[in-house]
């Protein structure tokens, strides 16, 4: 049975409605939902993958704007595609497959705008405020990243921000290990390369290197 | 000194740990609104190859014919939402408050349920031409603009309350069997365990207490408020929508309009039976009553009061001829009394909303008309006749009659129907 309840957030006066059906729907039930359209089904999934999906996409484009957008478009992708997913045991990792897929072709497509001029030149960092750092350190990182191939992006991304191991970037990206080892260790050559060539990241680099 | 491999280890470490996990909670919660309602609206899965493509391929025109056919066939959801976080709601969801400030669930279109603390409600279904909330335990809010097209039905256990557009509160106690509901405006139906198939009208002002385990009710009306005499059928394009249901002309005083158990058939004395089965709300069985009684007897003895109440009855059982015998006696038996003119304008509402006769409709409206011009139901006699006459195919008596309705009540109740079919591309 499906119970919706109120709760209050630590701290927030604004209250939350929470689906305990999360907490009840088996993988299989939910596969099944997903297959028949269910709304309840994607409110469930949403629940249980909602933090992980945002999470993923968040550090693999950084804070981007199209991010909301990039979300909605790799649940669209679960869902259509959920037709395809052979074990639902697996539903996690197949999740992760692809949101990855998802990320991977919204960066291709802004490769693309890019180069018809649809999209803007990343703007040059100039004059943030030093308080701002990171978030500067971080933009001119994703702008260094965007400058590379989709699959160097992802890679990298999701070995260096996300923290995950070889496997599990071999696993996200649907490579052979050794495929993942070797697509990691050039897009970190190549991204040290470009960096080297940014003043801010060079400048950050530098001082992690004596730390 | 690091190796390159290792500052940039370090570099992920530093992003990492200032980006963070993701935007905040009120994106997230947007993200899932958008997520469920564009699965709401996913009609099927899709195909995928060679067979998809080939459908494609062979069936442009064959995909257009059938998404009409589809559109007009399937009835649109009726997006809804569900707490002050605007969660998104979908058919089949549970609904529980916890929290002591209660929950709401506002629809589009303005409609919204205020669901108690501790009250768990279902929302069984939710399109636009039947949404339905069933109440599982506790108390809510309803307050429901009308459409002229979407009937709410809430359902307690045995009970269901139907209405089209109105503001009422409705509680149930599944442990007591003990159902509750106070009308703050509008006209509520009604219906299940002990109040029959054509159940209860409350108006504004009235209160229904109902054990569904005994089978026994009363109304307590609080105000003197009439009983609601409209249809809760969704509305036609000629009918009346629901914010212009008006109440009976005959206002009831103050009282306890109903209490009791259902009568037995054995046990009711044989006169007079059919208003025992009245007053319990069976409406069907106070006709059945009637008619073993003797129709005939009744109508010659029954003063006009009773016979009103025997039209009444007919009326909500659906009996359009034990209506009609019952309103013509009343005119031929008490001419020029307020019932007998009264009766024409009911008569009036039988002929069209019973029997389908949009002519013998008009006449009756216009016979009201006639005898009391300036009477209490004179306005939603002369909006009902533009119906009527439209209805009937008379369009140029509808423009006539629509256009004397907008002279005397140009923002009366029915002035958007009289627009209409004076401009019909206006609608």
């Amino acid at each position: 049975m499906l119970f919706m309840v109120m709760k209050h957030r630590a701290g927030s006066k604004e209250a939350e409605v929470v689906d305990l059906a999360a907490m009840s729907f088996g993988d299989e039930e939910l596969v099944s939902g997903l297959s028949r359209r269910d709304p309840r089904a994607a409110a469930v999934l949403y629940d249980r993958f909602g933090a992980k999906v945002n999470r993923l996409v968040w550090r693999l484009l950084g804070a981007d704007q199209e991010h909301d957008d990039v979300v909605h478009q790799a649940f669209v992708n679960i869902v259509s595609s959920i037709g395809t997913l052979r074990n639902p045991a697996s539903l996690e990792d197949w999740i992760t497959g692809v949101t990855v897929n998802t990320v991977r072709r919204e960066i291709r497509s802004r490769t693309y705008r890019r180069l018809l001029r649809l999209l803007p030149e990343s703007v040059e960092a100039s004059s943030e405020e030093p308080s701002q750092e990171h978030q500067v350190t971080a933009r001119r990182f994703f702008a260094v990243l965007e400058e590379m191939k989709p699959e160097h992006h992802v890679v990298l991304a999701l070995h260096l921000v996300e923290g995950n191991t070889v496997q599990e970037v071999a696993a996200a990206c649907g490579y052979s290990l050794a495929t993942a080892k070797r697509r990691i260790a050039a897009a970190k050559k190549l991204f040290f390369r470009r960096a080297q060539r940014d003043s801010v990241l060079a400048s950050f680099m530098e001082r992690l290197e004596t730390c | 000194m690091l190796n390159e491999s290792k500052i940039m280890d370090n570099l992920g470490r530093e992003i990492r740990e200032h980006l963070g996990d993701g935007p905040p909670d009120a994106r997230r919660m947007a993200q899932k609104r958008a997520l469920v309602a564009r699965v709401a609206v996913w009609e099927s899965p899709r195909k995928s190859g060679w067979k998809m493509t080939l459908a494609a391929a062979a069936g442009v025109a064959l995909v257009i014919a059938v998404g009409l056919v589809v559109t007009l066939r399937e009835p649109d959801l009726v997006p809804f939402s569900v707490g002050k976080m605007q969660t998104p709601g979908y058919q089949g969801m549970w609904v529980q408050a916890f929290h002591d400030d209660g929950l709401p669930i506002e629809f589009e279109g303005g409609s919204r349920l205020d669901i108690r603390a501790h009250t768990a409600v279902r929302m069984i279904e939710s399109d636009r031409k039947n949404v339905r909330v069933e109440l599982s335990d506790g108390e809510l809010a309803a307050s429901i603009k009308g459409n002229g097209r979407t009937r709410w039905m809430i359902e307690a256990g045995p009970f269901r309350a139907t209405v089209l557009g109105t503001a009422f509160t409705m509680s149930w106690d599944p442990k007591g069997s003990m159902l509750g509901v106070s009308v703050a405006k509008g006209v509520v139906l009604v219906q299940g365990a002990g109040l029959k198939e054509h159940g209860i009208r409350l108006a504004a002002g009235e209160r229904l207490k109902a054990d569904g385990r005994q089978g026994t009710f009363a109304v307590d009306s609080g105000m003197p408020q009439a009983r609601e005499v409209a249809s809760l059928q969704p509305a036609s394009p000629t009918s009346i929508p629901e914010t212009e249901a008006t109440a009976e002309p005959l206002a009831a005083p103050a009282r306890i309009v109903g209490i009791g158990s259902r009568p037995k058939a054995e046990s009711a004395p044989e006169r007079g039976r059919w208003k025992a089965f009245y007053e319990w709300g069976d409406y069907e069985g106070a006709v059945k009553a009637a008619l073993e009684e003797g129709l005939d007897g009744i109508l010659g003895r029954s003063g006009a009061e009773d016979l009103w109440l025997l039209a009444d009855a007919a009326r909500y059982a659906r009996k359009a001829p034990v209506a009609e015998q019952a309103l013509r006696t009343i005119r031929d038996r008490f001419p020029g009394t307020e019932r007998s003119r009264t009766a024409a304008f009911v008569l009036g509402r039988v002929s069209l909303e019973l029997k389908n006769d949009a002519a013998s409709s008009a006449s009756w409206f216009r016979t009201y008309l006639s005898e009391d011009p300036h009477g209490p139901l004179a306005e939603e006699a002369q909006g009902r006749l533009v119906g009527a006459l439209e209805k009937g195919g008379r369009i140029d008596e509808a423009r006539q009659a629509a256009g004397e309705y907008l002279s005397r009540y140009p923002n009366g109740v029915f002035s958007g129907i009289a627009r209409g079919v004076i401009k019909p591309q206006d609608r």
